[in-house]
């Protein structure tokens, strides 16, 4: 046998496809073609192909390749005389980092790193982690996991929601009629209420801040979810006209938009103050206030707009009444209206009670770690308490006033997967908002340059909407909803629920972390 | 020619789309204090469900809710102080008030409270008396003429006018889709919309709209006398004329047109640098400053001329001569404000 050596070379193998969420594997694969040997014993020993269970290989495939002495390829079976390649080919997106291949190499060739692409991404509270999480929602699969899960951001960690206990014992909501959370209302006066069929909700975000395509997937995603589209401040393009009956819109500070159609919607949100922005509002840039988001807003084009300072048509808590019966007056008495504060660090129990007593039909919370496009930097460090915290002080506010029965409350600010969602419903909100997550389908890898225009994927900037498919983006958004919720029905059920009302303020769950005021609010029973 | 009888509801009315059945005016009385905010408001709101497009509310003493979400075109007539928040969520209306007598004798201005016509587009809103606090904020467009004062933050917000397109939009094709079909409906009109910009590119996509702005009507509104502080505080395109005919000294409060983006105030009297907000500056009139000028103040004059007492009309009466002709002296009273860069 006279085999000659014509070439030894490896090959990192192109990805499959490309687009969002097409950053690679969390792992990078090297081989040092100095050290190798091309025996080929990680071929055989890695076992990982989830991207292509066809391929008769894992991550590495060794490749002989026969030639003739005028490099004409030759049949694998001649055994004289041929010249050979060998090639090590390694497709490392499948990689899971078990370091087999590393441990078995005879010659410590092969190095195990992450993957800058797929690590280096997001921010410390939303990381690759929560992104490529939903990302996989987004795509469908089945989210499992072995040994361990990521951890959660700084202020959902370390809460355990209880299951298995003797009193109400877990039941399995795939077959049987348990833990279901699609049987909701928000609002709770019959003759107005909104039948809500998954219990966690797009945030506001306004036409303008989003572009037209982004906005338009979302919308078509909420519709299609079965839930209440919240619009943001920037009111609404009339080419939606058809889904206006599915959202509610921002009265915001009510500076933008023509009030021509109030009826239309489902009903009105009013911003007494919002999260990550507390009272100031966001901006709009002069580069993103075009002549068509000028349109729709009632303003004048390629001005820096911005929403300033809470309702002034609010002197005073009392005055809160008149609004609402103005605007019942305005909408008829079967849409909903709605209040929109932050989780203020003293007064949110006396807040909620007002609020609740003026009439309006739910509240929506914003606690801290949420996120936003526009605000001014140390707004952002300056954000508003842990959304449970003030979900709880909200709930028991109300019902130790007799109004739970009265009003929905809505939280929001972090939550990042299905976990954190049924906490926020065990702390006492009926629902929940998660703005940022339903970006992540549509590509967002939270770079932080909403605010410049210069979006890439086209979500945040309006002349590259069109590199998004509005179709395809519902179509992520609503798998991964769709996954959400399966997650937590899983919860619920395991808690031995049945409906939506079981999960809702039942607090099955302990906090055993190092944060003080989270431990005494949830470390110690009762609570 | 047959006497068409005006109907005349009450607080006593129970049947309401009986008594206006087939009439364009009915005549509301409040009876003081007798009809309560909530019933007037369904009044008028079942009123113009029948077609009713005449309204003359008597005897109003600070009921809210007046003219509240009523759609146009309509005509409402106040006699009477109204209440808080009145005129709110209006489109293509006009509402008037007067100063009137009660039956007890006792005379009543025809004053306006709190925060009127807040997010509204009215045709026209005539108050013939004084206003308070946050007149006209929020409204996107209109005609809002106030006869007195105005109070704090009069012009909060002001829009810069609302393109026909909304008017335009017809919601009763689309109230019976289910939500597949809703879906078509987005994903029809999203693919119309890309195809025009495909045509043409962004820029020019644009520049479409570019026209469709210049088309608006931003809201416009004329004090005859002074208003307070914050006066349009936050003013995205609204046009603000304080004509000032009783105190030429003192026509503003403080923090005048204070972080204002876009729009015009025109004030006649003395306001010195000091009572101007953030990022605004004087700027010189043009002749289409006085062209504008003028006829905004011959058509305050023939709105109040006839319902004011005799002082107040010797006063606008003057400013109507001032303006008359080619003289110059009222329009040069005026200072000019605008956005600083």
């Amino acid at each position: 046998m006279t085999l000659r050596q014509l070439e030894r070379k490896v090959v990192y193998d192109r990805p499959l496809k490309v687009g969002i969420g097409q950053m690679g594997g969390p792992y990078k694969v090297t081989v040092d073609p100095d050290k190798c040997v091309w025996c080929y014993t990680c071929d055989t020993q890695c076992t990982h192909n989830l991207s292509d269970k066809k391929r008769k290989t894992g991550v590495f495939e060794g490749v002989d390749i026969f030639y003739d002495e005028k490099e004409r390829r030759l049949d694998p079976s001649v055994t004289e005389g041929a010249f050979v390649k060998k090639e090590l080919r390694i497709m490392d997106l499948d990689c899971c980092n078990c370091k087999r291949c590393v441990a078995m190499c005879p010659t410590n060739a092969i190095t195990v790193d992450t993957n800058p692409n797929w690590s280096v991404i997001g921010t410390p509270g939303h990381g690759s982690g929560a992104i490529f999480q939903n990302l996989k929602r987004a795509g469908g699969k089945l989210m499992t996991s072995s040994m361990a899960e990521q951890s959660d951001p700084p202020d959902f960690e370390n809460f355990h929601i209880d299951a298995s206990i003797i009193l109400n014992p877990s039941r399995d909501n795939r077959n049987e009629f348990a833990g279901q959370l699609s049987n909701g209302f928000l609002g709770k006066v019959r003759e107005r209420r909104l039948k809500v069929d998954t219990p966690v909700f797009d945030s506001h975000m306004s036409y303008g801040s989003n572009s037209h395509e982004a906005f338009l997937a979302r919308l078509m995603a909420s519709v299609e979810l079965g839930r209440p589209f919240f619009v943001g401040e920037g009111y609404i393009h009339p080419d939606f006209a058809s889904a206006f009956k599915h959202c509610i819109l921002q009265f915001g500070t009510g500076g933008f938009g023509p009030w021509v159609d109030l009826t239309e919607f489902a009903g009105v949100s009013m911003k007494y103050g919002q999260d990550a922005k507390k009272g100031k509002g966001g901006k709009l840039p002069a580069i993103k206030n075009d002549w068509e988001i000028a349109l729709i807003r009632c303003i004048e084009a390629y001005r820096d707009v911005n929403s300033p300072n809470p309702q002034h048509l609010q002197y005073s808590i009392e005055e809160l009444g008149m609004r609402i019966s103005s605007l019942r007056a305005a909408m008829g008495p079967d849409k909903l209206i709605g209040a929109d504060i932050f989780g203020t660090i003293w007064n949110v129990d006396h807040i909620v009670v007002a609020l609740a007593r003026a009439g309006f039909d739910y509240i929506t919370l914003r606690g801290g770690s949420g996120g936003t496009g526009a605000a001014s930097i140390s707004d952002l460090q300056n954000r508003g308490l842990n959304t449970l915290y003030i979900g709880k002080i909200a709930h028991d506010a109300l019902v130790a006033e007799g109004l739970r029965s009265k009003v929905s409350l809505i939280g929001e600010g972090g939550i990042l997967n299905p976990k954190q969602a049924v906490l926020a419903l065990m702390v006492g909100y009926d629902f929940v908002g998660a703005g940022t997550s339903h970006l992540t389908p549509l590509g967002c890898t939270m770079c932080k340059r909403c605010h410049t225009g210069q979006c890439a994927w086209g979500i945040t900037s309006r002349p590259y909407g069109d590199r998004l498919d509005p179709e395809f983006g519902a179509k992520g958004i609503v798998s991964m909803m769709r996954s959400w919720l399966r997650g937590m029905e899983g919860l619920s059920a395991g808690l031995g629920f049945t409906t939506h009302e079981d999960l809702v303020g039942s607090r099955k769950f302990r906090y055993h972390g190092t944060n003080p005021l989270l431990y005494d609010t949830f470390g110690k029973e009762p609570f | 020619m047959e006497k068409i009888q005006i109907p005349t509801l009450g607080p006593e009315t129970t049947d309401v789309a009986e008594v206006v059945k087939g009439c364009e005016k009915v005549v509301i009385d409040c009876g003081v204090i007798e009809l309560s905010d909530e019933r007037l408001s369904e009044m008028m709101k079942i009123a113009r469900g029948e077609g009713v497009t005449d309204f003359i509310l008597r005897n109003v003493c600070g009921q809210t809710l007046i003219g509240t979400g009523i759609k146009g075109p309509a005509k409402i007539d106040v006699h009477g102080l109204m209440g808080n928040h009145c005129a709110a969520f209006m489109d293509q209306t006009v509402l008037n008030t007067y100063a009137t007598n009660f039956p007890n004798g006792v005379w009543c201005p025809g004053d306006a409270q709190v925060a009127i016509g807040n997010t509204s587009n009215p045709t026209e809103l005539n108050i013939g008396g004084s206003v308070d606090d946050l007149f006209a904020s929020y409204s996107p467009s209109g005609m809002f003429r106030v006869a007195g004062q105005g109070g704090n933050r009069c012009g909060l917000r002001g829009g810069a006018g609302v393109p026909k397109a909304w008017r335009q939009v017809d919601y009763d094709s689309l109230s019976d889709m289910n939500k597949d079909e809703i879906k078509e409906d987005l994903l029809y009109k999203y693919q119309l919309r890309k195809a025009r910009l495909n045509a043409v590119g962004w820029r020019e996509f644009l520049t479409q709209y570019e026209r469709k702005v210049e088309n608006r009507e931003p809201p416009t509104l004329v004090f005859g006398r002074k208003v307070r502080d914050y006066f349009m505080e936050y003013a995205q395109g609204t046009i603000g004329v304080i004509l000032n005919v009783y105190d030429i000294d003192d026509p503003a409060g403080y923090y005048i047109c204070s972080g204002m983006t876009a729009g015009t105030a025109y004030i006649r009297g003395k306001v010195s640098e000091d009572r101007l907000g953030e990022r605004v500056k004087f700027a010189p009139l043009t002749d289409e400053d006085a062209k504008f000028l003028r006829k905004v103040i011959l058509d305050f004059h023939e709105t109040f001329h006839d319902r004011m007492n005799d002082e107040y009309k010797t006063r606008i009466d003057a400013l109507k001569d001032g303006v008359s002709g080619d003289s110059e002296e009222i329009i040069s009273q005026f200072n000019k404000i605008t956005p600083a860069g």
